[in-house]
C-alpha cells in the first residue's frame, strides 16, 4: 500500500515572546497508508490537533519532515497542492459555514481551487449525495441540526476532491444521533477508498479503526490495532484516557483471575462472560 | 419543593406562520436535595423548560413556582430568582471574559450587589470548591488555562453567588475522559454540600444513569417519563424510539440476559454490573 502521510522524527514547538516555547509534538514517526481509517486519541493538550495541522502544512516542523503524497510540506510552492489533497473538518459546524444557501457553501472551496463551473455543479451534487443531504441543496444551512450541519461541512470538503479526510473532534458538539450520522458518512467514504484520520475523545469511535495512535505530552506513546491498543492498559492510563466499557470489564475479569480475551464491543464481552459459566 | 410545574405549555411565535409548540402540558416537581437528569432528543423541549425555570421566557399558560417565587405573578423579583439559580450553559468556558480568574468569578456576586470584600471572599471559596488552588490561579488569565480548568472557573463563577439550584447543560461535552470524570465528581461533591438541588441535561446515558436520582424524559414537547434511573432503563424497547440510547452497562446486562446469564439488580454503573457478574461467576479467582 502506498504511504499518503509520512512523518520522520518530527518536532514542533509553539513560540511565544522572549524565547520561550511550548512543545507541541516531538519524536513523531508515523506512516499512514492509502485507504486506512486511523484514529488519534489523547487528552486535551496532548498534541493531536498540532499533529493534524502538520499533516496539511498549516504548521511546518522545526525538525524532521512531513511528506504528503510524496510532497514535502516544506516545499512552499506546492503547499496548495497538498492542501487540496488533505481536507479538514473541525469541531464547531457553525464556524465552518460560509454561505447562506447550502449549494453555495459546498461550492466555495472548489471555486477557490479555480475549478470550472460545470464541474463544480457536478461536484456539489455528488458531494451532497455522498453525505445524504442532496434534498437540502437549495435550503439554508442555519436551520439544520448539528449532525446535518457537520455533514454539510464534510460535503464542502469533499467537493474539493481530497484524498485524505481529517476530522478534528468533529463529533464533539453533536448529540448521539448526530454523531452516528457523521460516523456513518465517514465510514462509507472510507469504504470507497478515502483515507480517514479521526481525532476524538470517544473511545467507542476508535473501536472500528484500522490503526489507533495514542498521544501523550506531544509524543506517540502507543499504536496498533484497537485490540492491541486497548489491551495495553498501562499506556491508556498514562495517557489519561479510558478504555471502552467492554474492554474495561474484560480487563477487570482478567485481573480477578478469569481467562478472558480482550474485548472491544459489548457483544464480544457478553460472549466471553457466557463462555466462563 | 424547589420547583413546581403544573400544566405548563409554551409556543414560540404564536399566531405566526412560524408558530412552534415547544412544551405541552408539563407537570412535575423537583424536591430540594434531588439530582435530576433531563434528557430527550435535540428539539424535544429541554432548553425551553430550563429557560422557564430561570425566568428567561415569559410564562404563557400553566403554573410555575421556583423556590416559592410564583412565575405567573404580575410582578416577579427576577433578581431574587436568578440569584437562586446557577445556570451553566453548554461550553461555559466561552462565557469567561475578564482579565483574571478572580475578577471573572467575582463578577456574579458583585452583580447581585455584594460588596467588593464580600465578593472576594465568595470568589475565593467558590474557586476552592471548584477544585482549583486559589493562590495559583487567581491572577492568571482565564484564556490561558486548560479546557478542564476553564470549565471549573466557569462553575466557580456560578457557585460564587451561592445559588440554591444548579442547572447544568451538557457539563462534560468536549472534555477528555479524565476531564469528564473530574467534573462529574466535582458535581457530586457539590451536591452533598454547597448546592442543594441539581438539574443536569446530558446526551450521555452512562453519565445520567450513574449519577442522577431521577430522570425526566421529554419527547416532542411532552413529558413522557419521570422515573428513577433503574425504572427508566428497563424500557429497552421504548427508549430507542425516542432517539435515546441505553447506558453501556445496561446494554451488557441485556445481552447477557439474552444468552441466559441473568443479572437481577439494576446495572447503572460499571461497579454494580461487575459486582453482579463476579458473584454469579462464583467470586474472584486467586
Amino acid at each position: 500500500m502506498k504511504s499518503v502521510i509520512e512523518l520522520k522524527n518530527v518536532h514542533y514547538s509553539y513560540k511565544s515572546g522572549n524565547d520561550e516555547s511550548t512543545v507541541g509534538v516531538k519524536n513523531i514517526d508515523l506512516d499512514i497508508k492509502q485507504g486506512e481509517f486511523v484514529v488519534l486519541l489523547g487528552h486535551n493538550g496532548s498534541g493531536k490537533s498540532t499533529l493534524a495541522k502538520l499533516f496539511n502544512g498549516f504548521l511546518l516542523p522545526d525538525v524532521g519532515d512531513v511528506i504528503v503524497n510524496g510532497i514535502n510540506t516544506k516545499e512552499e510552492k506546492r503547499i496548495f497542492e497538498i492542501r487540496s489533497k488533505v481536507g479538514m473538518v473541525f469541531q464547531n459546524p457553525d464556524n465552518q459555514m460560509v454561505a447562506s444557501i447550502i449549494e453555495d457553501d459546498i461550492a466555495f472551496g472548489a471555486e477557490n481551487l479555480g475549478i470550472e463551473r460545470n464541474e463544480i455543479i457536478r461536484r456539489v451534487d455528488w458531494a451532497l449525495s455522498a453525505v445524504g443531504m442532496l434534498e437540502h441543496k437549495k435550503h439554508t444551512p442555519f436551520k439544520l441540526s448539528g449532525g446535518q450541519k457537520q455533514r454539510i461541512a464534510i460535503a464542502a470538503i469533499l467537493a474539493m476532491l481530497p484524498e485524505i479526510l481529517i476530522l478534528d473532534e468533529s463529533t464533539a458538539m453533536l448529540d448521539p444521533k448526530g454523531r452516528k450520522e457523521v460516523l456513518e458518512v465517514v465510514r462509507s467514504l472510507n469504504g470507497q477508498g478515502m483515507t480517514v484520520i479521526l481525532i476524538t475523545h470517544y473511545m467507542e469511535e476508535a473501536v472500528s479503526a484500522d490503526k489507533v495512535y495514542i498521544m501523550n505530552e506531544g509524543e506517540i506513546i502507543d499504536f496498533g490495532t484497537p485490540k492491541q491498543v486497548f489491551g495495553n492498559y498501562k499506556a491508556i492510563i498514562q495517557a489519561k484516557l479510558d478504555m471502552p466499557v467492554a474492554s474495561r470489564i474484560a480487563h477487570m475479569l482478567k485481573m480477578d483471575g478469569y481467562a478472558v480475551d480482550d474485548c472491544l464491543t459489548v457483544e464480544e464481552l457478553a460472549e466471553e462472560i457466557c463462555r466462563l459459566l | 419543593m424547589s420547583v413546581v410545574i403544573e400544566n405548563l405549555s409554551f409556543t414560540y411565535m404564536p399566531g405566526t406562520p412560524y408558530e412552534k409548540r415547544a412544551l405541552q402540558d408539563i407537570t412535575l416537581s423537583i424536591r430540594e436535595g434531588e439530582f435530576v437528569g433531563l434528557i430527550g432528543a435535540t428539539g424535544s423541549g429541554k432548553s425551553t423548560l430550563i429557560q422557564h425555570i430561570n425566568g428567561l421566557v415569559k410564562l404563557q399558560s400553566g403554573k410555575l413556582r421556583v423556590f416559592g417565587i410564583d412565575l405567573s405573578a404580575r410582578k416577579i423579583d427576577y433578581k431574587l430568582l436568578r440569584k437562586g439559580i446557577g445556570m451553566l450553559f453548554q461550553y461555559p468556558e466561552y462565557q469567561l471574559f475578564d482579565e483574571t480568574v478572580l475578577r471573572d468569578v467575582m463578577f456574579g456576586p458583585k452583580n447581585f450587589g455584594m460588596s467588593e470584600a464580600h465578593a472576594y471572599e465568595s470568589a475565593k471559596r467558590a474557586i476552592e470548591l471548584a477544585g482549583l488552588s486559589f493562590d495559583e490561579i487567581k491572577d492568571r488569565s482565564p484564556f490561558e488555562l486548560s479546557g478542564g480548568q476553564k470549565r471549573r472557573v466557569a462553575i466557580a463563577g456560578v457557585l460564587a453567588y451561592n445559588p440554591e439550584i444548579l442547572i447544568l447543560d451538557e457539563p462534560t461535552a468536549g472534555l477528555d475522559p479524565v476531564g469528564k470524570r473530574d467534573i462529574l465528581e466535582l458535581i457530586t461533591k457539590l451536591k452533598g454540600g454547597a448546592i442543594k438541588t441539581i438539574i443536569m441535561i446530558s446526551h450521555n446515558m452512562d453519565e445520567i444513569a450513574a449519577y442522577t436520582d431521577r430522570i425526566i424524559v421529554l419527547d416532542s414537547s411532552r413529558l413522557v417519563y419521570d422515573l428513577t434511573p433503574a425504572e427508566l432503563f428497563e424500557k429497552k424497547d421504548e427508549l430507542p424510539a425516542l432517539g435515546l440510547d441505553l447506558p453501556t452497562t445496561v446494554k451488557i446486562k441485556n445481552l447477557l440476559a439474552e444468552k441466559g446469564f441473568h443479572i437481577t439488580e439494576p446495572a447503572l454503573d460499571i461497579a454494580s454490573l461487575y459486582a453482579q457478574i463476579i458473584s454469579k461467576l462464583g467470586g474472584r479467582h486467586e
